[in-house]
């Protein structure tokens, strides 16, 4: 552990912030492991309940061929890539936020506090499951397929493109768990409502976004932004009907949504932390 | 008694309730624009929407999160003090999960429901559907408490049953119509599903509601598989009292 105690700058506190974090990692999977066989049927369960779910909605969108206008191409390009992205980001930052509301109940969260290292690279540590790395595993072959059916004509351009919509999709998915798990900081026994927006969104992310009334159509672009992750910049990689009126700059803007959503969720989490105040027991 | 201990957690069942209001608003969203003026084995725009916030009311009643009381239960080591009482603990299972389910059903199932008929101004049931409908949804409850059961029973031979039970969530949710309704898959597939138990679980109960099945079939469809499940839960809980070794001192 020497190498953890007085991070002289803040390049070498992240770092040991970051093996520790690794370490925590380690050890939740080697616990989880005790149990070889529960924990096997562990994984498969994971997996299987979203890979049925995913088919599931894989097969509405095929009985009617078209959702709103899209066809097959555009929307299993949606399905895949929003789907994964939100996977990375609830692998590594969603699972681990989510358990903030425990680790706060508990008391435990003054364990993590009292240590020298980032609070947000240990609750990660802390909450990692193999069984999220699993799903993310199991929307790899979605992704794949979505982009290979998109119908996209592939430039250099579009390739940097792709590789931007997917970046920034986590971040914008990575940022939204932060914010909505920092209300766990005030009440902590509310956590369940922070899956409405967090999976809610994610889900509402798999649809062209103007199948959607007005209103939530709103909630999408403002409050849980999560059309900005794939749908909007979508229409600069290829042409789907587009009854909204996205134009290219609007797309465009929406690629670089992550850098401000990160940012704002840097500081809410920072904001929450400092605010905490143990549970007193 | 299991309703009066579901009623201390009152912040949970709001948010509970306030995630499967969201979750039946988008897929009724989803479906009301692919359904447009189509209808696919009677799901109308209208119907398809009522649907929907059914069967998030009907998650409360038949459980369809999956239930680890019994794999906690055997981690700790309590379910051999239940084991050991002079009662049939099959049918003390029943009756707790029983109440379980009609507290959730009261409260958040009915909450939802009302919630989406109004939000939708969705039309009323004949009378006669949804009095079977009723009859169905109490079935579908016995259903879930003998399929949560024997998937808890399982967790006799793992000490930890969490990954067993979140496999037959997964296969249940599936087959029940919760994801989509069942009449938007292909022939093949959706006469399987509708075979199999998992749609007593929700689709059948809605159906009738719907008037799109006979409520006699759904019934006897419900009927045929709690006669399998409670067989089958049997043979599984001798073989498993066999098998436990108590944990912990």
């Amino acid at each position: 552990m020497d190498d953890f105690i007085v991070p002289s700058s803040s390049f070498v506190r992240t770092r040991a912030s970051f093996r520790l974090c690794l370490r925590m990692m380690r050890a939740r999977q080697r616990a989880d492991m005790q149990y070889r066989l529960s924990f096997a049927l562990r994984l498969v369960g994971a997996a299987g309940q979203l890979l049925l779910e995913v088919a599931a909605i894989w097969a509405l969108v095929h009985r009617f061929g078209s959702v709103g206008g899209w066809t097959l191409g555009p929307l299993t390009f949606l399905l895949g890539v929003s789907g994964f992205a939100f996977r990375v980001a609830d692998a590594f930052i969603g699972g681990s936020t989510e358990r903030c509301a425990e680790l706060i109940r508990t008391g435990r969260l003054d364990v993590l506090l009292v240590r020298p290292a980032g609070l947000l690279w240990q609750v990660i540590g802390d909450a990692f499951a193999v069984r999220r790395l699993m799903q993310l595993a199991t929307m790899i072959p979605f992704a794949i397929i979505g982009i290979g059916r998109s119908g996209i004509q592939w430039t250099p351009l579009r390739v940097v493109i792709l590789v931007a919509v997917i970046v920034n999709s986590v971040a914008v998915f990575a940022a939204i768990f932060v914010l909505v798990n920092c209300i766990s900081f005030w009440a902590p026994t509310s956590q369940e409502i922070g899956n409405a927006f967090t999976y809610g969104g994610a889900q509402m992310a798999k649809y062209p976004i103007h199948i959607f009334d007005g209103w939530v159509r709103v909630v999408s672009i403002t409050f849980i932004p999560v059309a900005v992750t794939v749908y909007l910049p979508s229409f600069l990689l290829f042409d789907a009907p587009n009854p909204l009126g996205v134009t290219w700059w609007q797309s465009s803007l929406a690629l670089a949504s992550g850098v401000p959503l990160v940012v704002a969720a840097s500081v809410m989490w920072r904001f929450a932390v400092r605010h905490y105040r143990s549970t007193g027991s | 008694m299991s309703f009066r201990r579901q009623s201390t957690y009152r912040g949970a069942l709001v948010a509970g309730t306030f995630t499967n209001f969201v979750w039946g608003f988008l897929l009724a969203s989803v479906l009301r624009a692919v359904l447009a003026d189509g209808n696919v084995g009677g799901l109308t725009r209208t119907t398809a929407t009522s649907f929907t916030f059914l069967a998030q009311g009907m998650i409360a009643t038949s459980r369809m999160f999956g239930d680890m009381t019994l794999v906690a239960s055997v981690r700790s080591g309590d379910v051999a003090t239940e084991l050991a009482r002079p009662w049939d603990w099959s049918a003390y299972r029943l009756s707790s999960d029983l109440g379980q389910s009609l507290f959730a059903s009261l409260t958040r199932g009915t909450t939802i429901v009302v919630a989406g008929w109004l939000v939708y101004r969705l039309p009323r049931p004949e009378l006669t559907h949804a009095l079977g409908f009723a009859v169905c949804a109490v079935l579908a409850a016995v259903l879930a408490s003998r399929l949560w059961t024997m998937a808890g029973v399982a967790s006799f031979w793992l000490v930890d049953g969490t990954g067993v039970v979140q496999m037959v969530v997964g296969v249940a949710t599936f087959g029940a119509g919760l994801i989509v309704p069942l009449q938007i898959y292909g022939a093949g597939l959706r006469h399987v599903l509708y075979a199999l138990p998992f749609s007593g679980l929700v689709q059948g109960p809605i159906d009738v509601f719907l008037g799109l099945r006979s409520v006699g079939f759904v019934i006897v469809h419900q009927l045929a598989w709690i006669a399998v499940f409670e067989v089958l839960l049997r043979l599984e809980l001798g073989a498993a009292t066999r098998k436990l070794e108590v944990q912990g001192g």
